[in-house]
């Protein structure tokens, strides 16, 4: 057994000893050549450049789900529209920017934060980054809660800056969790993914002239006999922070 | 009789680990040991969490809610339960009542308008119970085996207790096929 060993070692010494007397012969040259012919061959068009950064992000078209973990968004439309009260806009000069979209939730428990679903890229002179209301087509009403196996038609609201350009397409990213643990501990959450989920590049209809088409919120009711008292004052807002799936 | 030896450090290092990951996998995660004390009672009767005390006094289903001078649809049913709150020994407030079907799912009370008997609103004081109704909307398939979950904290359930009330709820069909809206009870001090 022992001699075997050694013989294969041995074997294995020489056969490397060969193959780096060959490299060592023949490589050095070929390599400066090579690095020659690459920089001549670019010189002549320019020179290299930086690459651009890569963009991971999948696009998707308009109407094709995108499945961002704990919900599947499929956009719809973006339309561009002025006055929607009760929405209050910071200056009468701004604009409001709205994506329609079938959203579902997929988690097994309902959704709180809807704002954190969706962003818009491209467009200048956005007040926030968030959408600042989420409104659902069945009533016209505000809210912030989603539940799962029941999907909704939303609008979710950015407000735009009157001196900021009138956007003619919009880029819009669906943001995505995924339940995991992390680097600190082992208790799985949903967390925010670094990229997002999917990208849909959608024109922007401009409805500022027909108020007939938008979703015109409307103020949350309350049951009869209850005390009037908002603390958010946003009606149906429920602002919360989610630690569970 | 050294390669036999090595072999030997060998498989001991091996039944070392597989005896700690085997270890490790028998212990509950660390989602398991932080879940919510679940404190399980029957529909009608006081059930006491940490802090308060539910009881779901009657449920009923519908088709639509009549808020005010609104009627709010639903694609499902709604659910609709009588609660009456009591907070034990110091005021509390209820922030979370939801319901979970037979798979699992968990659907929370509807913010499409104001429940403030679940949603913090009420600082509810010992001695002096409320009580009033909550809406919850849910597939009509899931309407069958719902179970009433409600807790003092807001998002954060993590080792507190919760309550789990079955609910009999069977009118769903019915309730369904001739639609009428129905009002929800706000809170008030319960008689």
């Amino acid at each position: 057994m022992l001699a075997a060993v050694s013989v294969t070692t041995g074997r294995g010494q020489l056969s490397r000893r060969l193959f780096r007397g060959l490299l060592d012969g023949v490589a050095p040259q070929l390599r400066w050549v090579l690095i020659a012919l690459v920089l001549a061959g670019t010189a002549l068009f320019g020179g290299l450049e930086t690459a651009p950064p890569k963009d991971k992000t999948p696009q998707f078209a308009v109407g094709v789900p995108v499945d961002g973990g704990p919900w599947r968004v499929e956009v719809i439309d973006v339309r561009l529209a002025g006055d929607l009260p009760p929405l209050h806009r910071q200056d009468e000069k701004n604009r409001w920017l709205y994506v329609t979209a079938n959203v579902t939730i997929t988690a097994h428990e309902s959704w709180t934060l809807t704002s954190k679903m969706m962003r818009l890229s491209g467009v200048e002179g956005l007040i926030a980054k968030e959408p600042s209301d989420m409104v659902l087509y069945r009533d016209k009403r505000v809210i912030r809660r989603l539940h799962p196996n029941m999907p909704e038609k939303v609008a979710f609201f950015w407000e735009q800056s009157g001196d900021a350009p009138v956007p003619t397409t919009v880029t819009v990213l669906v943001l995505g969790m995924t339940y995991r643990g992390d680097s600190f501990s082992t208790e799985l959450q949903w967390r925010a993914n670094e990229d997002p989920s999917g990208r849909v590049t959608v024109p922007v209809i401009d409805v500022r002239a027909s108020r007939g088409a938008t979703p015109s919120p409307g103020t949350s009711p309350s049951p009869d006999t209850s005390p009037r008292v908002s603390a958010s004052g946003r009606p149906g807002a429920t602002p919360s922070v989610r630690t569970s799936p | 009789m050294k390669l036999l030896r090595r072999l030997g450090s060998f498989l001991l290092i091996a039944a070392v680990l597989a005896a700690g990951q085997a270890v490790g996998d028998a212990t509950p995660d660390r989602n398991h040991q932080l879940r919510p004390f679940a404190v399980a009672g029957d529909f009608g009767t006081d059930v006491v969490g940490r802090d308060f005390a539910v009881r779901a006094a009657a449920v009923r289903c519908a088709a639509q809610l009549k808020i005010g001078d609104e009627i709010l649809e639903t694609q499902g049913v709604w659910i609709v339960v009588k609660l009456r709150l009591s907070a034990r020994t110091e005021p509390v407030r209820i922030r979370y009542a939801a319901v979970r079907d037979a798979s699992g799912r968990i659907y929370e009370t509807t913010d499409r308008f104001e429940q403030y008997l679940v949603s913090g609103g009420r600082n509810i004081q010992p001695g002096l119970p409320i009580e009033g109704e909550v809406a919850i909307e849910v597939p009509a398939a899931s309407a069958g085996d719902l179970t009433l979950l409600v807790a003092s904290t807001y998002v954060d359930h993590r080792v507190d207790s919760m309550a789990e009330i079955p609910l009999p709820v069977s009118d769903v069909s019915g309730v369904l096929a001739n639609p009428a809206p129905t009002e929800v009870l706000a809170p008030r001090a319960a008689s």
